[in-house]
């Protein structure tokens, strides 16, 4: 039950105590913030004293009787059941402290404190941070809680979406508010998935919420704090779509199922599933670029001018496709392929690691180029192309 | 000196207890006023004690505030060490022309052959109601008037120090009290709360704030006299929302040049808030604006922000009064504002 003391004010500096002359309320009557509640005679004048809050007045000094300044003359109740008896034995009970210079206690209304403290609130303008998506805590919201989100931003769940209805909608960075973050849900939680989330960290556009893996024991685990939520399953993803918890997904599963990353990709798109392209804030991608959806460009690749691309290509990092390239769709480079200006590659091609293409090159779809070639004349689909090379193992001895 | 208080004392103990060691110390030193004299012992009390203890010092004189300052005047340049207590610092108008054109000026224009090393000392203030002519700050009329200093004790300085600083000032002093601090324990460092003092002025310059020394301010908050009244209370506020804030407080409020050490912690903040108690307009949040401008311009993150009064005559009524006079939350809001938030 909250009670608000009422002291006997100072009135000037010459006077220790004063002289109570009488209540102006009956005892219990619920008196209204700023009322009058007594008549107080000092030696100079009779002056008033108010209420500071609303309450039950509970008056505790007699009229006609002294008291020293700052001694309990009254409490105001919150509860009409109060009793004089009750509010003296808790007087006596309490360990109120009252700091030396304040007449009157006063007691806090909680109502009126904010949530997020003033700090907190500070620097989350500064950081574009609304404090209104952040996960609801006990106590208040601090500047370290509002920092730590702004780090971690995609590991927590985002804000409801307000344009569930387009979700199925080919991604359009026009229809979402400034701040929104567009939901991406992550096919495969392997060490694609790893590298998918770490190029999503700092972005302040897209945020990996979940996972699908058809693995059995990693359901309900997560990687990175996103959690696995389910197997690869079309209709689940097209339920997520609906009630507007994911907006697009990508493939996570790379160079060893290149066949199943493709009828996937295909599947899906067919179904109207929106796919996101995944650009890690250090790769380059250079003017008059095009490219379709559910791309994966890792860090310090390099897209030249004027190339075009398909969708759900996986471009590992170091990877150099040079101005005016074509490429197709469902291909995958491992780290360090560079090709020069003016190549073309078909669809579902997949590039080891350490391979240069020289210009005006085409490689057809359906090939596979192992790891160390240096391509220097085109390859018709379905080719393999190795080289030979006079690399020898021995022990050390 | 020990600019700092001793614990518990009141802004009245600390000043009553210096003038009875001031007495003791030196015999060029008397007091006049009105109703000076035991058992009364002035208005608000500060002299309580001292015409017992001190027969023949403490003089008491009919309502005549210019007389008093004249004589107080007189008495300076034949050698003495007067202290003038004029009871409401309202009343410092009928003895304008004595410290202006009199105490200021002699030294001057007779070339440094006297001295006038005169206290005029007298509460200003509002927050008990007094009406429109016993609750205004009426030092800012004495602001830049050469050769006078105005000094403002808060209740985060020693005001008794203070006084034996004015005291042993060669030149007149305006010492001004305020009334809402007489009965308030001074201030001291405990909990959250940090003080400090400059100790290398002759008139202190005291920092309170509410972080730890490592830390940045936020915001920095100049103000002096009565307003300290509120910052305790600000500071644990704030601090609960994670506001590192300190107050620079100047005794010699006068002073040309805001001290060095002052200026630094102004740099590092760069947001600030200048609190006066006298009406806004042409006052001291302006100069001192002015003074902070000039040097750092290009290192405030935001405009200055002042606190004044509002331009108008305090009423009688309390609840008036409290619209019109600054309030602890005309000071937060103003500290919010200069944050951004």
């Amino acid at each position: 039950m909250r009670r608000t003391i009422v002291r006997l004010p100072q009135d000037n500096p010459n006077d220790t105590k004063a002289l109570l002359v009488e209540w102006l309320h009956k005892d219990q009557l619920l008196v209204e913030k700023g009322s009058i509640i007594c008549l107080v005679e000092s030696t100079k004048a009779i002056y008033e004293v108010e209420a500071e809050v609303c309450g039950y007045l509970i008056p505790l000094l007699d009229a006609g009787k002294e008291a020293a300044v700052g001694d309990v003359i009254a409490v105001l109740s919150e509860s009409e059941k109060d009793t004089v008896e009750l509010v003296q034995s808790w007087i006596m009970d309490s360990t109120i402290e009252i700091a030396s210079n304040v007449q009157f206690d006063q007691s806090l209304d909680l109502s009126l404190v904010h949530k997020a403290t003033k700090k907190a609130e500070m620097r989350a303008k500064e950081l574009g941070v609304n404090l209104e998506n952040m996960p609801i805590i006990e106590g208040r919201i601090t500047e370290k809680h509002v920092l730590d989100f702004y780090k971690n931003i995609g590991k927590h769940p985002a804000s409801p979406v307000q344009h569930a209805s387009e979700a199925n909608l080919i991604i359009r960075m026009d229809v979402y508010p400034e701040q929104y973050m567009q939901k991406v849900l992550i096919v495969g939680a392997g060490t694609g998935s790893v590298q998918i989330i770490d190029a999503l960290k700092d972005s302040k556009t897209q945020v990996p919420v979940a996972m699908l893996d058809d693995t059995p024991e990693f359901l309900g685990k997560s990687v990175m704090s996103v959690p696995i939520i389910g197997g690869i399953r079309k209709e689940l993803v097209l339920g997520l779509l609906a009630k507007g918890e994911i907006d697009a997904v990508v493939i996570a599963i790379t160079h060893n199922h290149m066949d199943f990353r493709m009828k996937l990709f295909m599947d899906w798109k067919e179904s109207g599933v929106p796919f996101a392209n995944i650009i890690h804030e250090k790769a380059h991608v250079a003017s008059n670029v095009s490219m379709g959806q559910g791309n994966i460009i890792l860090s310090q690749a390099y897209i030249g001018p004027s190339t075009k691309m398909g969708g759900n290509n996986f471009i590992s990092s170091n990877v150099s496709i040079d101005h005016h390239c074509q490429l197709g769709d469902c291909c995958a480079f491992g780290p360090g392929v560079v090709t020069s200006g003016c190549v073309t590659i078909g669809s579902n091609v997949m590039f080891g690691t350490g391979i240069f293409v020289e210009p005006r090159v085409a490689i057809g779809s359906n090939s596979v180029v192992a790891s160390g070639c240096i391509i220097t004349k085109s390859v018709p689909d379905f080719s393999h192309v190795k080289h030979h090379s006079n690399i020898t193992v021995h022990t050390r001895g | 000196m020990d600019a700092l208080a001793k614990k518990d004392d009141t802004y009245l103990d600390s000043l009553r207890s210096s003038l009875h060691e001031i007495f003791a110390h030196d015999e060029r030193v008397l007091l006049l006023g009105e109703d000076v004299l035991d058992p009364y012992g002035g208005a608000f009390k500060v002299t309580k004690g001292l015409s017992e203890k001190f027969p023949g010092r403490v003089v008491p004189s009919p309502i005549c505030e210019a007389s008093l300052v004249g004589l107080g005047v007189g008495l300076s340049l034949r050698g003495m060490r007067p202290i003038i207590e004029i009871m409401f610092g309202d009343f410092i108008t009928l003895a304008a022309d004595q410290l202006i054109n009199h105490a200021a000026k002699f030294s001057g224009m007779y070339a440094g052959q006297v001295e006038v090393p005169l206290v005029v000392r007298t509460p200003m203030g509002a927050g008990r109601g007094y009406g429109p002519t016993h609750s205004q700050s009426l030092e800012k009329m004495f602001f830049g008037i050469p050769n006078l200093k105005v000094v403002a004790p808060s209740l985060w300085h020693s005001p008794g120090e203070l006084l034996k600083q004015a005291v042993r000032d060669n030149g007149p002093v305006l010492f001004v009290e305020h009334k809402m601090l007489y009965p308030l324990v001074l201030g001291c460092g405990r909990g959250i709360i940090h003080v400090e003092s400059d100790s290398d002025e002759t008139y202190p310059v005291s920092y309170v704030r509410n972080y730890d020394e490592s830390d940045q301010a936020d915001v920095v908050v100049i103000t002096y006299g009565g307003i300290s009244r509120f910052i305790e209370a600000l500071l644990i506020r704030l601090f609960d929302e994670e506001i590192r804030c300190l107050f620079i407080l100047p005794s010699h409020i006068n002073n040309r040049n805001l001290p060095i050490e002052a200026l630094q912690k102004v740099h590092g903040a760069g947001r600030v808030v200048v609190v006066e108690e006298g009406t806004s307009g042409f006052g001291w949040c302006a100069e001192i604006a002015k003074q902070i401008y000039e040097l750092y311009f290009d290192k405030l993150l935001m405009p200055i922000v002042t606190v004044a009064a509002k331009d108008c005559v305090i009423p009688s009524n309390l609840s008036m009064e409290k619209d019109v006079i600054v309030t602890e939350d005309n000071i937060s809001d103003a500290i919010y504002k200069v944050l951004g938030i």
